[in-house]
């Protein structure tokens, strides 16, 4: 008899490090955890008669084991069958290719649900742009596929042209060097070090589970913003390796199982905290090609294994993504143990009778798990407060200052209230790592938060009108309004139109699509007349396919479906609503407007929402620099609205708060030679100005990117937010900026000669990825 | 005084005919008649007997007192130098040092190898004191194995150098048999070649017959990299539009196919030892045999700890090697990067190959020989992509699950699986199809699946069956440095002008007779293609002579002729600056008088270089060659430009001059003139 009581939890038995703890005696125990997949991602099946869960090939996720070195397919896992549901799955077994098959797939999904659950909506992944005809589109992929054994070699990375995580595997070659003894740690103190790997074995890099995660994070990052895989700063490529650390490294914290043993052994006031420490930095080394994060945060000498201390000139020092993003991991990490400390304060001060000294010898076991509890939970809360920064950034050129600001402003607006301190925590430890945005009168949490539409229309010099506040966003709810205002578009008013029914039809149908799979999947003893009827209103749009369908989906707000959304429908809507916001934002003045102005001697504004263009630096001249790319609708400079996502967060109230993300770019073609890029800005290299679309755009040595990011709160439908990047597109110093730091990346040490026609100074978004984890073999 | 005196000699002397010299040498300083053209030089010879008709024009080389002749000569892309030396009595001391060239590569079609030898034959009186070889590249030793046709029939062949006797062999401590460090990198070289061959073949069977391929791209890259270390003119891919350029697997087949010859003879070689057998018979190491098995007793292993070496007969000249360097991670060391992408620790030890090596060995055992046992996991995990078969039916029913070995149902399901959400593994299905970016998920593989996408489905841009050989390029490229840093680096310095040696002493007893001279004499800097990690290990060396302690930025600083190492390309010239602590084109040239007698010679055939496909080699790199002009004022040769035009500004027009009347150009060789003093 099927259960039908809520679903619980998919249950997947999964390495808790990597398979070398089990050769180990002391670390034994802790070699197995159960990772927890959520019913809406993965359901169970409701019956025997439930098809199989082959690859396991699921909503998000395809693993595919083919091992094109050996001519070998392996079996694919079916995480359906009932024995392995019984158990948990299979057990952990190096030498067993279907339990690879289900840890990366159990701990992928576990952090793709981690993602989920913080920015309240569903993941999407990395579109895929084709070029047909010489029209570029989007192409929707739902699936990341995941390549367990694709590589022989000591590496394992994110293909953004694939989609897909490739994972090696590679013999060991020789024993690392025994490290010595810890201080403070007690017989039951199990060493966490992945020393147990004899020469000549194989390792398998899908074996562990930081470097799953970290894999996973790359892609879910990849997915959200795009354009951060561009390399415009010191900051960008170090902040997707970096983030990726974080996410491997706090995920792995909050399994409590994990810390328990070894606070257990942990003797001393502070010995739990250094443990974590020297446990977060043994997690992270496998995964930093270089070991950048093996001393990042503490180091190793006669004496023992020693924290170390923010050094804020160190960023300034550190090269290369890897270095610098290791500094950004020990700045969170610093917050982290921050947050511990006053969660745990109380219970020291009870065990210790006051007196803040431990007595010696073994913690009582209630204390270690109170203090497991509380680590587990810091560590859920700080990579909640990571991941919610994500939509709080730049839409491109995004720094580690910008991140700082952020994670405060995303915790300002969800906990207006800061009790615990928490932001006070985030700031001081990425001050005392000189991680900071340049440039600013002060640095307090109040002063860093992200300009307010108010604060930053006015610090154009203009007043905030009522229109201004509402007039964009107030559209997306009275669709009526859309409709009349788009009316008044003239020419491309039909074009636009067009467009918009085909978005409409597309999403109408995966709606159709999505309401016959569940009825197909549902259980035929539950398929009663009610049950169809309430599919059939889940999916009410649907109902307007025969007609109108704009207007049809227009009645209803589709962004707001939470985590039971259909991907691919949400990613369509996505775009939809994407299309309809740039309408709104490009929106210009009746003609008969203008003519009734001009008549009067008026000046009437070509943009009805100039203030609001201007306050968020976006550049509307049409006597802006050729280079800029133009708009084949407006004719002015184009802009691109390049996502509207909803973020749904729970308050400090349990209340449900809701914003909009929508990212905003222009650009602009960039060329290393000086000359060339005057003569682009002129125009000279365009057929004619202005620029008449159909014309051929000359090819860039590289492309500059301006943008903004608007959050919108759900309820009033304000701006709330105006998330900026450095100056504008037509800003020619941040575009010297750029061709600097990219010239400089391309010179090679200074003994090389270098033809200066050589390639490119960036790199492509596959190319940047490939190098990041080029030789990632780490302390292996 | 020198500069005249010296072209008079081979010329005045040498009945060259009507050539080059009809310009009258003698003369001004300004002529530039010595740009031979083709016709005068050539004569009426036809190509049958090109070789009877350079041997009867050409000259013996003899420098005039107190100078050194400098011969580059012009087969095409690749080395081949003479250097003679006046000896105090009796001929001139001749070295020779490298004979290759690329196939194809000719500068005038009718100047071969053959006529190049046959021209060193006669410039020497068919004797050489030295032959020095640098490095074991196609393009350094080929010429050792070059044929003349002595009879009517075409089997009737003859080795070209049998017309050559030569006294004393130079090599690098790398060829040394009895060297530990030497073995272990013979080992990484075999096996890398191994893994190369077996990924050659493996890209270019997945990229099948489609052009334009990236897969098919790699592998064709593969294949011409690899025709640098194994010197065989292997079948050409008579579809590419560069006709020199080797077909996909050509390597992975001959190796194959001489390793089974091999087994056929000897059944009880193991397939280990019949692919060695097969390595050994590759046209290089012949090349490099047939010298070492001409020339007569031990040759000299030259290294950096030894030396300095002294050039028989000739007091005053002393050559110090400065490469291969001893330190392995050096001798790794390959381009001018600060990060090294992989990690080394001995030789041998952490080749970057070692994926690639036993998928290889897979590889190499799936085609008959090789060892079986180089999988991850044990069979019955697996299906080989060869049973996947056709997808019959859903293959549900043989329910038996997989979790004890994979049944024959259990294959169709499989099967089944990958078609649904794959495509086909199968290398019998070209890549070209399943890769086409274009081709579509193909009709009903979804139909089944409500809320499926296409880019879910088995679309072939996101297979990944050559991804694992992405690493191919990249190592065949470094197969191709690590070689070039085994190059010997010779520095030969001239007798010291203050000592008058070399003419004015009767036979002396070798090279040990100077003073205390701080000067020294000019040095000659012959790098072949040592790259970065070899440049780097210069600036600690130093030589306790009897003379006083010689260091490497002194020999440098003295160097007025530089060769520049592989082609001028990228990585074989660093630059920097005097006072950097690595060696670089600034240490050259920095004693009092070096500056305006600087030259450097580049050999190069930059017209065919520059046509490569699909990569142009730019060889030289302008950059380089740039950076050489200025060093020089203008003083550069190149294999296929000849004496380069007068530039219109001069730091020093005497020098010039002087330089342009050294010079002698001829269609076989470009010749300079260094005067000792």
């Amino acid at each position: 008899m099927p259960d039908h009581t809520p679903q619980s939890p998919r249950r997947l038995r999964i390495f808790a490090f990597d398979p070398s703890l089990g050769r180990r005696h002391a670390t034994a125990g802790i070699t197995t955890i159960t990772a927890e997949i959520p019913a809406h991602m993965d359901p169970l099946p409701a019956s025997d008669e439930e098809p199989a869960l082959l690859g396991p090939v699921g909503e998000y996720l395809a693993v595919i084991d083919v091992d094109p070195a050996s001519g070998v397919v392996y079996a694919p896992v079916d995480l359906n069958d009932p024995r392995l549901l019984m158990a948990d799955g299979l057990a952990p077994d190096e030498s067993d290719p279907q339990f690879h098959q289900q840890m990366v797939y159990a701990v992928a999904m576990t952090t793709i649900a981690t993602f989920e659950k913080a920015l309240g909506r569903v993941a999407l992944w990395a579109h895929r742009t084709v070029q047909k005809d010489g029209q570029y589109h989007e192409d929707y992929i739902g699936r990341l596929r995941i390549y367990p054994h694709a590589l022989r070699q000591a590496n394992a990375f994110y293909d953004p042209e694939k989609c897909a995580l490739l994972f090696g595997y590679f013999q060991a070659d020789e024993p690392p060097p025994q490290r010595p003894a810890r201080p403070g740690r007690g017989q039951a103190g199990a060493a966490p070090a992945r020393a147990a790997v004899v020469p000549g074995q194989t390792v398998f890099t899908c074996l562990s589970h930081d470097v799953i995660a970290h894999e996973t994070t790359h892609a879910l990052l990849d997915g959200l913003h795009p354009r951060w895989a561009e390399v415009t700063n010191r900051d960008t490529l170090a902040l997707h390796e970096g983030f990726a650390d974080i996410v491997a490294i706090f995920q792995h914290f909050s399994y409590p199982e994990v810390l328990r043993d070894q606070i257990a052994g942990a003797e001393g006031d502070l010995g739990a905290e250094t443990l974590m420490a020297q446990l977060a930095q043994e997690f992270g080394s496998a995964l930093s090609g270089a070991g950048a994060l093996r001393d990042a945060l503490g180091y190793e000498d006669a004496t023992g294994w020693h924290r170390r201390s923010p050094d804020p000139r160190a960023l300034g020092q550190a090269e290369g993504p890897h270095a610098r993003g290791a500094i950004l991991v020990s700045a969170v990490f610093d917050a982290f143990l921050t947050i511990y400390r006053a969660r745990t304060a109380d219970l020291m001060r009870i065990a210790s009778g006051g007196t803040g000294i431990l007595p010696p010898g073994a913690l009582h076991p209630d204390l270690v798990n109170r203090l497991a509890d509380a680590a587990a939970k810091s560590a859920r809360h700080i990579l909640v407060m990571c991941i919610r920064a994500l939509d709080y950034c730049p839409p491109t050129d995004v720094s580690f200052g910008d991140y700082l600001r952020a994670i405060l402003t995303a915790d300002h607006d969800l906990y207006p209230q800061d009790p615990l301190g928490y932001r006070t925590a985030v700031l001081e430890a990425f001050l005392a790592w000189g991680i900071y945005p340049p440039g600013r009168r002060s640095y307090s949490v109040k002063t860093l938060l992200w300009p307010t539409l108010e604060q930053a229309v006015r610090d154009g010099g203009e007043q905030v009108t009522e229109a201004v506040r509402v007039a964009i966003t107030a559209a997306l709810v009275n669709p009526e309004s859309v409709r009349k205002r788009l009316e008044h578009r003239g020419s491309y008013f039909y074009p636009l139109m067009d467009k918009a029914e085909l978005y409409a039809r597309r999403i109408l149908e995966g709606l159709n699509q999505e309401k016959d799979r569940r009825l197909q999947e549902a259980d035929p003893e539950r398929k009663s007349e009610e049950m169809r009827e309430a599919l059939d209103a889940s999916a009410a749009v649907a109902a307007g396919v025969v007609n109108g369908s704009v207007e049809a989906l227009l009645a209803r707000n589709l962004l707001e479906q939470g985590l039971g959304a259909d991907r691919a429908t949400q990613w369509r809507v996505q775009d939809f609503y994407g299309l309809l916001f740039w309408a709104l934002l490009t929106t210009q003045t009746h003609p008969v407007a203008k003519r009734v102005g001009r008549k009067y001697g008026l000046e009437i504004d070509e943009y009805r929402h100039r203030a609001l263009l201007e306050a968020a630096h976006l550049c509307i001249d049409p006597k802006a620099p050729w280079s800029i790319a133009r708009s084949p609708h407006t004719r002015g400079p184009r802009i691109d609205v390049d996502a509207v996502r909803v973020a749904e967060r729970r308050g400090i109230q349990g209340q449900t708060e809701r914003e909009y993300v929508v990212e905003v770019t222009q650009y602009r073609r960039g060329y290393m030679d000086l000359e060339r890029q005057k003569a682009a800005d002129r125009g000279e290299d365009l057929k004619r100005t202005p620029y008449v679309p159909g014309d051929p755009i000359p090819e860039a040595d590289f492309i500059f990117r301006r943008g903004c990011t608007f959050l919108i709160d759900a309820r009033s439908y304000c701006i709330r937010r105006v998330i900026r990047t450095a100056a504008s597109i037509d800003d020619d110093a941040e575009l010297d900026r750029l061709r600097a730091f990219l010239a400089g990346r391309r010179n090679q040490p200074l003994n090389a000669f270098t033809d200066s026609a050589d390639d490119p100074g960036h790199l492509d978004r596959a190319a940047a990825f490939a190098a990041l984890h080029r030789g990632c073999r780490g302390a292996r | 005084m020198g500069g005249r005196a010296v072209r008079d000699g081979p010329k005045g002397g040498g009945p060259k005919g009507g050539g080059p010299t009809g310009g009258g040498p003698t003369g001004g300083g300004g002529s530039r008649k010595k740009r031979a053209k083709p016709g005068p030089t050539r004569g009426a010879q036809d190509g049958a007997n090109a070789d009877a008709s350079t041997e009867a024009e050409a000259a013996p080389l003899i420098p005039p007192p107190r100078t050194v002749s400098v011969r580059m000569y012009r087969q095409g892309h690749g080395d081949c130098f003479l250097l003679a030396f006046p000896r105090p009595v009796g001929p001139p001391a001749y070295l020779m040092i490298d004979c290759g060239m690329k196939a194809k590569s000719n500068v005038d079609p009718a100047v071969t190898l053959q006529d190049v030898i046959a021209d060193i034959a006669a410039a020497t009186g068919g004797r050489l004191d030295v032959l020095a070889i640098t490095h074991e590249h196609e393009d350094h030793v080929n010429g050792f194995l070059a044929e003349r046709q002595v009879g009517r029939r075409q089997s009737d062949t003859a080795p070209c150098f049998d017309a050559l006797d030569i006294d004393a062999l130079w090599l690098a401590w790398t060829e040394d048999e009895h060297d530990a460090d030497a073995e272990a990198l013979r080992t990484r070289f075999g096996d890398t070649l191994l893994a190369l061959a077996a990924a050659g073949d493996a890209l270019g069977a997945a990229a099948g017959d489609a052009p334009g391929l990236a897969a098919g791209t790699v592998a064709r890259e593969v294949e011409a990299l690899l025709a640098f270390e194994t010197g065989e003119d292997v079948d050409a891919d008579a579809d590419h539009e560069d006709a020199a350029m080797p077909s996909p697997g050509a390597t992975f087949r001959l190796l194959k196919a001489r390793a089974a010859a091999a087994r056929a003879k000897d059944a009880t070689l193991s397939p280990q030892a019949a692919l060695a057998f097969a390595i050994s018979g590759l046209k290089n190491k012949r090349a490099m045999k047939a010298m070492r098995d001409k020339v007569p007793g031990v040759p000299t292993f030259m290294a950096p700890e030894g030396g300095p070496y002294a050039l028989p007969g000739v007091p005053g000249v002393r050559v110090f090697a400065l490469g291969p360097p001893r330190d392995a991670e050096l001798l790794l060391s390959l381009d001018p990067r600060k990060g090294e992408e992989f990690k080394l620790r001995r030789f041998g030890m952490d080749a970057p190959s070692q994926g690639l090596v036993s998928a290889a060995r897979l590889r190499f055992a799936a085609h008959g020989e090789g060892e079986p046992h180089e999988r991850p996991f044990s069979l019955r995990h697996g299906v080989p992509f060869a049973a996947l078969g056709p997808a019959a039916d859903d293959g549900d029913g043989d329910g038996d699950g997989d979790r004890d070995g994979v049944s024959e149902g259990a294959h169709a399901r499989v099967g089944a699986f990958l078609a649904e959400h794959y495509g086909s593994p199968d290398p019998a299905i070209g890549l070209a199809e399943r890769r086409d970016p274009h081709r579509r998920a193909p009709a009903g593989a979804m139909a089944n699946r409500v809320g499926a996408h296409e880019a879910d489905g088995p679309v072939g841009w996101r297979q990944i069956d050559t991804d694992w050989l992405d690493e191919a390029g990249p190592m065949a490229m470094r197969l191709n440095h690590e070689v070039n840093n085994t190059s010997l680096v010779l520095a030969i310095e001239l007798p010291d002008p203050a000592s008058g040696e070399g003419c004015a002493e009767g036979p002396g007893n070798g090279t040990r007779e100077r003073g205390g001279n701080e000067r020294g004499g000019k040095v000659l800097v012959f790098t072949g293609d040592a790259q970065r990690g070899s440049w780097i290990s210069w600036a600690d060396l130093a030589w306790d002579t009897a003379e006083g302690t010689v260091t490497a930025r002194d020999l440098l600083a003295r160097t007025v002729l530089y060769k520049v190492g592989h082609h001028g390309s990228h990585n074989a010239t660093l630059k920097g600056t005097p006072d950097d602590d690595h060696a670089n084109l600034s240490w050259m040239a920095r004693a009092p008088g070096t500056p305006g007698a600087f030259a450097a010679m580049i050999p190069a055939n930059e017209t065919w270089a520059r046509a490569r496909r699909p990569y142009p080699w730019r060889h030289p790199l302008e950059a380089i060659r740039e950076a050489l002009r200025a060093k020089a004022d203008g003083r550069v040769l190149q294999t296929d430009v000849g004496l380069p035009e007068r530039p219109g500004t001069l730091r020093d027009p005497t020098a010039w001059d002087r330089f342009a009347d050294a010079v002698t150009v001829t269609d076989t060789f470009i010749q300079l003139d260094i005067p000792y003093d």
